[in-house]
């Protein structure tokens, strides 16, 4: 039984959420002070995320802790998440101020950024959320900011279009996830997630199979896992880029951790011998059916992606074949611990899981902000999006090419990238499970080739169709006389900034950078009613 | 438990599932965005529904003391208001979800003239 914690305790272990909820207010009342002015709330903004980012690294060496009642857990997976998501924050500002000039206007600032430092609380309570009531609530304060953001320039047929469709699909998934909570608190008589997770695996009825799927409805929707993935390429097509950057990143993210630690709540339920050979079967099913889902979506995504003209649309799909990789490893946490039955000697631990997914989504971070930063810098200047506009940018940016082929490479995952080495912790993650693993890792080597096709199909476009010649009539031609010549001299500084910052990081990560600080953090909470052990991906 | 006419948790529970058939059936045959709206809330009362009467009903006072930090609020028989907070919570949530659903279809309006939900058909593929 946990002591009960001083109430500053408890607070202090918050305060990076607080942080963001006190920049949305201040946002918000700049502009009585400041009227139209952009770089005043910004600069505030930046403050709140600093702060945050301050509290949350102040916080990393936590080894675990149950606050509030249970409502969160603060241990070092959700901490490292967080940190991760307020860098990611701050650099789709720095790409909001560089290239959103013309498309959110002076008036909405405040708004744009309330909007976005309530979604970052949202996801960063997302990381941390251990009861059905904070599970709801931060998947809320996630998606409804979100709905918003997509129909930020509200002129825009297609941006009011993205919106209404998101708003409608997340209504209608997290009001079916509502009613599968309440089923779960009806059956269980708790909301909190560990002991949900033992009546589910101890004694299992049809009624308490309902209401965990439609739990996983609302989870499936937030990582547009296959059913539920119409709403991501129209939004992601028809929202700003920054909005587009930020959900692709952020939103999955913090998805994938809530989809862990969920899965492991239930993992360690069973590792724990809840329920006994049976409630490991069962384990066993849900882990399978997760991994399957999460194959299908990435194929799917793959597929798809390969016929698609629009350079953001292309992205959305490889956002939903990258969230695909990730469900595929981290359904396996539900059938990973230390004591799982002795039929099932499995070396896999919840850590090895934790720290594969956050390597995945440092890297997936960087890569994804550069290839979006590209993307709204060129639109910027061609004022489209569609791959054809992209004829000729290598021969008039070479740096913008370059840096956009490094995004795409590590996307595909090129080794000496760090895209290649997060997919490689996520094969040593399944192959710890036997058969099913080696049946992923096809799955995951099969789709990984698909990908070079539509990540080369830009590269192509910009090399070698249509070239530097003459009889080049894209857009790019056109414009050409008033372009950047090169891109230090017409690309502003921060966009330089936040492209070498990515570039570097992929580079870094590509040569083992990180890997060993994932693994540190990639510690996962169980609460101690259930399978005793925080269990590090070291020690075994 | 209770004879047929006797109001239990049974009956609860049934309105509940009806007014959940009730809300799927709504958004699955609207077109309008407002009706879909309308089928969404019906599903958060459904579920409300199901809250406050197990809470009520089949859970008044704290569940078994396997909970491991829930203990905080309370020892075992103390009453239990799990559901009623998270009831509490969803009439939030919806109204909050109503106010934005409703701005975007504003939004949606003044660019398409109409909610029609099969007017959002510019992106495809």
């Amino acid at each position: 039984m946990m002591p009960k914690l001083p109430a500053w305790e408890e607070i202090r272990l918050v305060l990076p959420e607080i942080g963001l909820a006190v920049g949305m207010c201040a946002v918000l009342l700049v502009p009585f002070a400041r009227r139209l002015s952009k770089s005043v709330p910004a600069a505030a903004a930046l403050i709140a995320l600093g702060l945050a980012g301050f509290f949350a690294v102040d916080s990393l060496g936590v080894s675990g802790r149950s606050i509030l009642a249970g409502a969160l857990v603060i241990d070092p997976f959700s901490q490292f998440f967080k940190v991760l998501l307020v860098v990611f924050t701050v650099l789709v500002l720095a790409q909001w101020l560089l290239a959103g000039k013309d498309r959110i206007s002076a008036a909405d600032t405040p708004d744009f950024l309330c909007l976005l430092l309530g979604a970052t609380a949202g996801m960063a309570l997302m990381a941390s959320a251990a009861n059905l009531l904070s599970i709801v609530v931060s998947i809320e304060m996630a998606s409804l900011p979100s709905y918003a953001l997509a129909g930020m320039r509200k002129l825009q047929r297609r941006g009011s279009e993205a919106a209404l469709k998101y708003v409608l699909f997340g209504a209608v998934a997290s009001a079916l996830m509502i009613y599968g909570c309440s089923l779960l608190y009806g059956l269980t008589g708790s909301l909190d997630l560990p002991t949900v997770a033992n009546a589910v695996v101890s004694g299992f009825s049809p009624l308490l199979g309902l209401g965990v799927l439609l739990l996983f409805v609302g989870l499936a929707f937030k990582l547009s896992a296959v059913p539920l993935h119409f709403w991501c390429p129209d939004v992601f097509e028809g929202a700003p880029t920054e909005v587009t950057t930020f959900l692709s990143v952020a939103s999955k993210g913090a998805a994938v951790c809530l989809l862990t630690r969920i899965l492991w709540s239930f993992g360690a339920a069973a590792a724990a011998g809840v329920g006994g050979e049976r409630g490991w079967n069962l384990l066993v099913g849900l882990a399978v059916a997760v991994a399957a889902l999460g194959a299908i979506t990435a194929t799917w995504g793959n597929l798809v992606a390969m016929h698609q003209t629009n350079l953001k649309r292309l992205l959305a799909y490889s956002s939903m074949a990258h969230a695909g990789y990730l469900m595929m490893a981290v359904g396996l946490i539900a059938i990973s611990g230390p004591t799982g039955p002795a039929a099932a000697k499995l070396n896999l631990l919840p850590g090895h899981v934790a720290a594969a997914v956050l390597f995945y989504l440092l890297v997936y971070l960087f890569m994804n902000m550069g290839a979006f930063t590209v993307v709204a810098l060129a639109a910027q200047q061609v004022g489209s999006e569609d791959l054809r506009a992209y004829r000729g940018l290598m021969a008039w940016s070479p740096w913008l090419g370059v840096l956009l082929t490094v995004f795409l490479l590590s996307l595909f995952g090129m080794p000496g990238l760090g895209g290649f080495l997060g997919k490689i912790y996520l094969a040593v993650v399944m192959t710890k499970v036997g058969s099913i693993g080696f049946v992923l890792i096809a799955v995951l080597l099969f789709n990984t080739l698909l990908s070079l096709y539509y990540y080369m199909r830009p590269v192509y476009f910009m090399a070698f169709a249509g070239g530097s010649g003459a009889e080049d009539d894209s857009p790019l031609a056109d414009a050409r006389g008033s372009l950047m010549p090169s891109l230090p001299g017409a690309v502003p500084g921060v966009g330089v900034a936040v492209l070498v910052i990515c570039a570097l990081a992929l580079v870094w990560t590509g040569l083992g950078g990180g890997s060993g600080m994932t693994k540190d953090y990639g510690l996962i909470w169980s609460p101690p009613g259930q399978a005793a052990a925080i269990v590090s991906a070291e020690s075994k | 438990m209770n004879s047929f006419l006797q109001i239990g948790l049974g009956h609860f529970v049934a309105l509940s599932l009806l007014v959940l058939a009730a809300g799927v059936a709504t958004v699955l045959t609207k077109r309008n965005a407002i009706g879909i709206l309308i089928g969404v809330e019906l599903i958060l009362n459904a579920a409300g529904i199901n809250l406050v009467a197990f809470n009520a009903l089949a859970w008044p006072t704290s569940a078994e003391a396997g909970a491991a930090v829930s203990a905080a609020a309370g020892a075992l028989g103390q009453p239990a208001l799990d559901g009623m907070v998270f009831t509490i919570f969803l009439i939030v949530l919806a109204a909050a979800e109503a106010a934005v659903a409703l701005a975007i279809f504003l939004n949606f309006y003044n660019n398409f003239n109409s909610i029609d939900v099969e007017k959002a058909n510019a992106m495809r593929g």
